[in-house]
């Protein structure tokens, strides 16, 4: 039975979000559009496989390939988080900044 | 607590940009891209065979080496370590594939969703690196 690319792209990256969702909501276009890369892929590798064209342990490195790959979209997407982060603490402490000062009487920041 | 922090300037949980990691990435997608583009047109003859290719292959396993090396120097580096792992390890999935293919070499066929996910993981790492410059996410 063929790969539905865009049910499979979708399921992907539904499962992804579910985790990124409340941490990282920026990464939403990036990881949408790598996860709909990977499920074409491997509907491309799964028609070659039925047609003969690779053995089973090609479509077996190639699927590895691919699972590297979403490793890879969900790391970035951890990475943006851990960004995102430190954005958010150091501009909190920029907003602080004038507080601090002020209370200490110099400009110890 | 907060005096403390800012008394240490920005609070970093992820290592600077790094331009050689950007660069490296790039450099290395490129030789894939070309080496892959020269293989699928060499595929079926003897110089397209993974024994007549051996040599790219160490060569491109010592480059992402470098860029493994080079991201573990820095602190607070986790994730691009990773992502160059994950590089890595395509990068030796694309040599046993084209080992496995024998005399046939490396067909369209193999190579195009090979070189796709080897794109996703140079992709990421130059991302990655980008938005460590900006210090912002897109």
């Amino acid at each position: 039975m063929a790969i539905d690319v865009q049910a499979l792209g979708t399921t992907m990256f539904q499962a992804a979000w579910k985790e990124l969702k409340a941490k990282a909501p920026d990464v939403e276009a990036y990881a949408q559009g790598e996860f709909k890369k990977i499920a074409l892929t491997i509907a491309t590798i799964e028609a070659a496989r039925l047609r003969g064209q690779i053995t089973e342990q090609q479509a077996t490195l190639l699927l590895d390939m691919q699972k590297s790959a979403t490793r890879s979209v969900l790391l970035c997407s951890s990475g943006l988080e851990l960004l995102a982060a430190e954005a958010a603490l150091n501009a909190a402490i920029a907003a602080a900044r004038p507080v601090i000062n002020g209370a200490l009487g110099f400009a110890l920041v | 607590m907060i005096a403390a922090l800012v008394a240490c300037g920005p609070v970093r949980l992820v290592s600077p940009y790094d331009e050689a990691l950007d660069y490296g990435a790039s450099e290395v997608h490129t030789r894939v891209a070309a080496f892959v583009d020269k293989m699928t047109a060499l595929a079926g003859k003897p110089e397209g065979t993974y024994a007549a290719n051996t040599a790219f292959y160490a060569d491109l396993k010592a480059s992402v080496a470098t860029l493994k090396m080079r991201a573990q120097a820095q602190g607070k580096n986790e994730v691009t370590v990773a992502l160059v792992g994950e590089l890595g390890t395509n990068v030796e999935n694309l040599r046993r594939l084209h080992e496995s293919s024998k005399d046939a070499g490396l067909p369209a066929v193999l190579a195009s969703p090979a070189l796709s996910a080897i794109e996703v993981n140079c992709a990421a790492i130059v991302k990655f690196e980008v938005a460590k410059r900006r210090g912002t996410q897109e």
